[in-house]
């Protein structure tokens, strides 16, 4: 195991973004290059004129990292080096003032990794909504609540057909680094989407970015799961079922829910997750997925 | 054209070779996380004050030589309590509620039996001139010779029975016990050089003043005289003792209950008692136990093996009186009961309205408890007055009358003897490496265990082989083998105490954790005080404290 983040970094105390950076940066060769947007992604990779990783970093635009992405790997591979180009950007970066650079590329196949490091808001700027927040989620920017849904940013970019695209969490490294392995393995636009509990967005204490994380997966609300070539849907870890309440309770971003309102959660969650487990089935035949293992557990 | 990429080479924007390191984000930090060995609970509710998730962790790696060797720092007795131990440990763990506790008792006896067959005692310490004598050869007794004696003492032993051993001898029978392990186990602390006197009651073989020229006396007789239940009818001479049973047993009579046998008793004696009543031949056995099924004093699983091999358990009853008819007992009238607690610690029996009813009997023994007898009290009160000082443990000392118990006392009184005849604390200190400090005051709570890093894995049966009709003394309930013991023992949770896992060094986002010589050290100048590893970390060795 290879530490490529450096300490000394200015992230948050606690910061699940700077772990999963950390997880991300073990797993990567050594001739890696990496591009990173503005966000806390870009606060971590430590102050002018410093350097928190012994990779060499492209800081970019806003709109346009992966564009730079997809320039810098064409330029090594026009130069016959064989350097691997990775992306790590925000939430806001990626789903919303990145979303077409990002579209461009995967259209064009161009030969990345990007890796989303999704804390559901524009963190680093003050907490204020992006389309990553979910709905109900209080922001400075949703002072009641976020009133429309997350992005189903996955999704997207499984629909550009492109080799792989997953979600991950810090709080399942295993999994994180079997995903990011399985995508250096391909060619072409590779996409994971990370989600990191932001100890200040979210409202979690200091110590609770990962207990957080394992509660999003075990509830559902964050299913870790894997899409190759757009269609062949694989969920990588079976979660417990447990109240989407649980993972909300421990957040203050959702303390002003209404129980009707984290019933409707709860629904949505179901749905969701029944939806994921319909892909599965699609591809692989109902015996990929124990559908009776799989149904939610009446909360 | 090529581009140089080397490590810390940054392309576009920072200066070359400089490095976030050289910010001390340590400085933000208000809180610091301390490795810690705190006592697990099976550890705190250990009557011998075994240090088990230790033990455990060696078993575990395969260190059945090192387990066996940390077992009997506290205990030298491992494969007679891995028999016979009431063990509270289990009752303790934390496992319990997620997929059960692990088998302590069973891994105990593995270890045992282990030493038995391969282990190498220490040798003792360098001798010392003092004198001890004990007085009472029983589980305390022989703890608080052996222990004395791996310091050096010179230890004599007084025990009024032919043999050594106590309860453990004349009370527990063979098919709980095989004499075999006992001898052994007793062999061993012998091989310290104790001197040993059997058969020599003090106060009627040798006076009193025989103990005068020791340099302290630990008295361990044990209580050996019978309660009684006063209830009318008792004093028939088919009314007997189970204790004096079982030691009639023991010292090879065999005597034949007569038919129908009916036990008075809830604890572990009872059981002993009607189960070795049962091998003798009677025609039937039945136990009235004022409590109810689950409240038993006796082990779940000597109650179960009970009824396994035929004995009848009656719960909720209590003897009103023996009913005589010419000259014969002929029945035990009983009626329904619950228990009370009296000031002084005795379970009373309190009748509930209704009718009474006979059940026929030729053969009752009782099996309510012992107490000391007072001369012995008299004796351990008379030290002092330019004589040695006396300490007394065990069964005569204490109402936790348990094997383990009185091993703990043993060991408890050479602390203190060792104490005071040379003059240390007797707290020793513990063996710990530099970066981990040391917490024995703190019992792990279940809130500081993350469950969920552990993969449910059910605990390993015990099968036993109590069956209907028991004939002979063999042993009922056969060990782990080596796979299964090693299965058991990867299931502790090892509460309190780093085992390595790397856990706390992946969850740092600072990267402020550093492994050192088989265990970790925190970066001071970078760990922000987040407490994300203490809160990670699976068995709470991992505290944060304040920043000093």
């Amino acid at each position: 195991m290879i530490d490529r983040l450096l300490p000394g970094h200015a992230s948050c105390p606690g910061c699940a973004v700077a772990l999963a950076v950390r997880y991300v940066l073990q797993g990567l060769p050594d001739r890696a290059v990496l591009v990173v947007p503005p966000s806390c992604i870009a606060v971590l990779m430590g102050p002018l004129p410093l350097s928190s990783t012994t990779l060499p970093v492209l800081q970019t635009a806003f709109e346009t990292a992966a564009a730079a992405a997809a320039g810098l790997a064409r330029a090594y591979r026009a130069l016959g080096e064989d350097v691997t180009v990775v992306c790590l950007a925000g939430d806001g970066g990626t789903y919303d003032i990145g979303l077409q650079a990002l579209s461009g590329a995967a259209e064009r196949d161009e030969d990345f990794l990007y890796v989303c490091f999704d804390n559901e808001a524009y963190q680093n700027t003050g907490n204020q909504k992006s389309s990553a927040t979910p709905w109900g989620a209080r922001t400075t920017s949703t002072p009641r609540g976020k009133t429309t849904r997350k992005k189903e940013i996955v999704e997207i970019l499984a629909a550009h057909r492109i080799p792989y695209a997953a979600t991950a969490s810090p709080a399942y490294r295993d999994d994180l680094l079997a995903k990011v392995r399985r995508a250096l393995g391909l060619h072409g636009t590779r996409f994971l989407n990370v989600t990191c509990p932001c100890v200040p967005g979210w409202g979690i204490g200091e110590d609770a970015s990962l207990r957080v994380g394992r509660l999003g997966v075990e509830s559902r609300a964050v299913p870790l799961y894997e899409v190759e070539d757009g269609t062949r849907y694989r969920i990588t870890h079976r979660p417990a079922g447990i109240p989407v309440g649980d993972y909300l309770r421990a957040q203050s971003r959702y303390a002003h829910l209404t129980a009707d309102q984290v019933a409707a959660i709860q629904a949505e969650v179901e749905r969701r997750w029944e939806d994921l487990v319909e892909r599965c089935e699609r591809v692989n035949g109902p015996a990929a997925v124990d559908r009776a293992e799989a149904r939610v557990p009446a909360s | 054209m090529s581009v140089d990429l080397g490590p810390a080479r940054p392309l576009g924007w920072s200066e070359p070779g400089r490095t976030t390191l050289e910010i001390p984000t340590g400085g933000w930090r208000t809180r610091r996380p301390v490795y810690v060995e705190a006592r697990a609970p099976c550890a705190a509710a250990c009557p011998a004050g075994e240090p088990v998730p230790r033990w455990v962790e060696r078993a575990r790696q395969g260190d059945y030589a090192g387990a066996w060797a940390l077992v009997r720092e506290a205990n030298p007795f491992p494969a007679v309590t891995g028999r016979v131990c009431a063990h509270p440990c289990e009752a303790a763990c934390h496992r319990w509620d997620h997929d059960g506790a692990v088998a302590v008792h069973a891994l105990e006896r593995f270890v045992g039996d282990w030493g038995l067959a391969h282990g190498r005692p220490a040798p003792p310490a360098a001798r010392r001139p003092e004198r001890v004598a004990v007085v009472g050869g029983g589980p305390a007794g022989l703890s608080c010779a052996y222990h004395l004696g791996r310091l050096g003492y010179r230890v004599t032993v007084y025990e009024r029975m032919p043999a050594l051993g106590g309860l453990l001898r004349y009370g527990i029978p063979a098919y709980r016990l095989p004499r075999a392990v006992l001898d052994r186990e007793i062999d061993s602390i012998l091989g310290l050089g104790l001197e040993v006197r059997t058969g020599t009651a003090v106060g009627r073989d040798v006076p009193w003043e025989a103990l005068d020229g020791y340099d302290a006396v630990f008295l361990a007789v044990g209580a050996g005289i019978p309660l009684r239940l006063g209830v009318p009818g008792e004093d028939h001479p088919a009314v007997g003792d189970g204790l004096a049973f079982l030691r009639a047993v023991n010292t090879g009579s065999r005597p034949a209950p007569g038919g129908r046998v009916v036990v008075v008793g809830g604890g572990s004696t009872a059981m002993d008692v009607a189960r070795t009543a049962l091998r003798l031949g009677a025609r039937s056995v039945t136990v009235l136990a004022l409590e109810a099924r689950e409240a038993m004093p006796a082990a779940p699983d000597e109650v179960e093996q009970a009824l396994a091999e035929g004995v009848e358990i009656r719960n909720g009853v209590g003897v009103r009186a023996f009913v005589e008819k010419d000259g014969c007992l002929c029945g035990v009238e009983v009626s329904a009961a619950t228990l009370e607690q009296a000031p002084d610690g005795t379970v009373r029996p309190v009748f509930l309205p209704g009718p009474s009813g006979i059940l026929e009997t030729d053969t009752t023994l009782l099996a309510i408890g012992q107490r000391p007898d007072p001369a012995s009290l008299v004796a351990a009160e008379a030290g002092g007055a330019g004589g040695p000082v006396r300490y007394a443990g065990g069964d005569m000392a204490s109402g936790f009358r348990t094997v383990s118990h009185a091993i703990g006392a043993g060991a408890g009184a050479a602390r203190l003897i060792h104490a005071r005849l040379a003059g240390v604390p007797p707290e020793a200190a513990a063996d710990l490496p530099g970066w981990v400090a040391a917490r024995p005051a703190h019992v792990v709570t279940l809130d500081e265990i993350r469950l969920d890093a552990f993969p449910r894995a059910p605990r390993c049966p015990r099968p036993h082989r109590a069956a209907a009709r028991p004939a002979g003394f063999t042993e009922v309930v056969p060990g782990l083998d080596e796979a299964a013991a090693r299965e058991e023992a990867r299931r502790c949770l090892t509460c309190g105490r780093c085992v390595a896992c790397d856990v706390c060094l992946l969850a740092c986002p600072d990267m402020a954790i550093r492994r050192v010589d088989g265990g970790y050290a925190v970066a001071s100048e970078y760990c922000k005080g987040c407490g994300l590893c203490a809160r990670e970390c699976p068995r709470g060795a991992l505290q944060m404290g304040a920043e000093r």
